[in-house]
């Protein structure tokens, strides 16, 4: 058997292998690689794990990583004391609306600015080239006054996840990237379906959404995932408790009654859902990653 | 008449289409970026604009030696974000780069940390800087025979640890795209290097560098960007403390903005933060341009 059979990945090549310096050199780089590892998963599995002990254990001389035994009844009870259904439900529904506010709105401004270009769309563009790079340090105070009394209607958004909602459509990277990537849908399409008498809405519905569907997942992924972890604009605009979400739900557990073992539980509850996300979708999230890279 | 009839016609969907996005950068961007900027040269009452009072905002916190002490505690939160999450993700990338062996679940494990929604990232380390036994760390310490440590009330080194936290958890997205950077680099030149006789170190110095320099640069520009707007996270982690030794601008402005409720001071600051923000990312812009007129 060859270990090194297929070492033409990196910088080594398959020939340096012959030599022990390598060999030695390789191993090295796998040993500290497995250190790093550990590094990053030893802290979410010792969350993991010491939840299941209970108060006296966590504090035992000597301190041990591994429960004692786990019981699963611990994490029925923390759920419901906690009331977690609700948290989790307000944050699906929180991010479900951002995911379809974002591919409506930024979708649709992509297409336009892409495919239609009516008159003016340089100017649009090179605007929200420009929001995107500019930097919004003074805009927190001015938006919440925003949003506390909205200007021409002059009503109050505060308690709803519409601030989340409004914000996503604002995002002009998301849109930049949507752009970046109908440019590459043939215009021929569009306007063979043009002349069969398709109007904009079911050009953008039956070929731009099929054609594109990488980069509409990938912008879904991303805002979903987002906003399952959101915690700022929640945190300010939300005082209603039924609408609490995840993100600051768990922020809250600080200044808590509530004892360290539940709280590790709790946290756990909070980042299952992306571990879970992650592990299904990994492959469109780290290759996501480079659309945003090479394109923005 | 008829000229402009059809271009009005033609656009009108078009526009309409474009619309909501356009709106939606008025209100959520343009709007409180400039009234962020105007309000700060006014007094308010609460949330409601009073007089105007030309600079005295600017003096009011340009004198305050508070401001001054954030002012470095920010630029300290970049300097060892720098020290830190600079050099550790080309490291972990170039090891990456190397292993053959459980390729995929090392490139997961990678991610993994960045996975995890911030703000139970948080949560996460501030159990594992538990002062007591109870935390992660401490245990560790204990294992090793050593007494166990105050960790984030130790107000000289508080921010050192917000940044290993903040490390922890940002480092997956970048070390992945230097990864992608360094696979991309074309073969045949090693295999040149190979015949030249050139080692790893020589191929690693002169090859595998220089294809990452540019993201590299980019990537540290985006990064004192990032650090130095940061609110959440000593926010989430320390609350500003122990006395004030974590505080950033962008804390200092949230309290001014929604704990104080002095929000023209928090403008004023969000404006001096975009001031020292605008050089760094105009400084950006030069680099990107650079480098992406010197790629190929």
């Amino acid at each position: 058997m060859n270990l090194y059979k297929n070492m033409d990945k990196g910088v080594l090549v398959a020939s340096d292998m012959k030599s022990t310096r390598y060999k030695v050199l390789y191993w090295t780089i796998f040993a500290l690689m497995l250190c790093y590892a550990a590094i990053a998963i030893v802290p979410v599995l010792w969350l993991m794990l010491s939840g299941f002990k209970d108060v006296e254990e966590m504090y035992a001389v000597p301190a041990t990583f591994f429960p004692k035994e786990l019981k699963l009844s611990k994490l029925a009870e923390v759920w419901n004391t906690m009331n977690f259904t609700r948290y989790y439900a307000n944050t699906v529904y929180l991010a479900a609306g951002g995911v379809f506010w974002v591919l409506l709105v930024s979708g649709l401004a992509g297409y336009v600015i892409s495919k239609l270009k009516p008159i003016g769309t340089k100017i649009v563009f090179s605007v929200i080239f420009w929001v995107m790079m500019m930097p919004g340090s003074m805009r927190t105070v001015p938006l919440f006054m925003t949003f506390k009394e909205f200007p021409i209607f002059h009503c109050s958004l505060l308690n709803t996840f519409w601030p989340c909602w409004l914000m996503d459509c604002a995002n002009a990277f998301d849109i930049i990237l949507f752009k970046n990537f109908f440019d590459s849908v043939p215009t021929s399409l569009v306007e063979s379906a043009k002349i069969d008498g398709a109007n904009d809405f079911r050009i953008f519905r039956s070929i731009m959404i099929p054609l594109s569907a990488p980069v509409f997942i990938v912008v879904a992924l991303f805002t979903f995932n987002g906003h399952l972890g959101t915690f700022f604009w929640p945190y300010i605009t939300i005082s209603d408790t039924a609408k609490t979400v995840i993100g600051v739900a768990i922020f809250k557990l600080k200044t808590s009654n509530f004892t360290i073992d539940y709280q590790m539980i709790a946290l756990m509850f909070s980042i299952l859902p992306q571990l879970i996300i992650f592990a299904i979708f990994q492959r469109y999230i780290i290759g996501g990653m480079n659309i945003g890279a090479v394109k923005g | 008449m008829f000229r402009v009839g059809t271009i009005l016609q033609k656009n009108s969907i078009a526009w309409l289409l474009l619309l909501p996005a356009v709106l939606c950068l008025y209100f959520f961007v343009i709007r409180p970026q400039v009234l962020g900027t105007y309000w700060s040269l006014f007094n308010m009452q609460g949330y409601t604009v009073k007089e105007f009072i030309g600079l005295d905002n600017y003096k009011r916190i340009l004198s305050d030696t508070n401001f001054i002490k954030t002012l470095w505690n920010t630029c300290q939160y970049v300097l060892w974000s720098l020290v830190l999450g600079y050099p550790v993700p080309i490291i972990v990338a170039a090891m990456l780069n190397e292993i053959v062996h459980f390729r995929n679940s090392f490139r997961f494990v990678v991610y993994l940390p960045s996975a995890l929604p911030g703000v139970a990232v948080i949560m996460l380390w501030y159990l594992m800087f538990y002062p007591d036994q109870g935390g992660l760390l401490n245990i560790l310490l204990t294992k090793f025979g050593m007494e166990p440590y105050v960790w984030l009330q130790d107000s000289q080194w508080t921010i050192f640890y917000i940044v290993i936290s903040m490390t922890w958890n940002g480092m997956g997205g970048t070390t992945l795209y230097y990864f992608a950077a360094m696979q991309g680099v074309n073969r045949e030149l090693y295999e040149a290097c190979v015949i030249d006789g050139g080692g790893y170190w020589k191929r690693f110095r002169h090859i595998t560098l220089p294809s990452v320099s540019g993201i590299s640069l980019l990537f540290l520009v985006k990064q004192i960007i990032g650090v130095f707007s940061i609110t959440t996270q000593p926010l989430q982690m320390t609350d500003g403390g122990p006395n004030n030794a974590s505080m950033t601008l962008g804390l200092l402005a949230y309290r001014y903005g929604f704990v104080s409720v002095r929000p023209q001071l928090a403008m004023t600051v969000g404006v001096i933060m975009f001031l020292i923000l605008m050089v760094f990312t105009c400084f950006y812009f030069y680099l990107n341009k650079r480098i992406e007129s010197n790629s190929y």
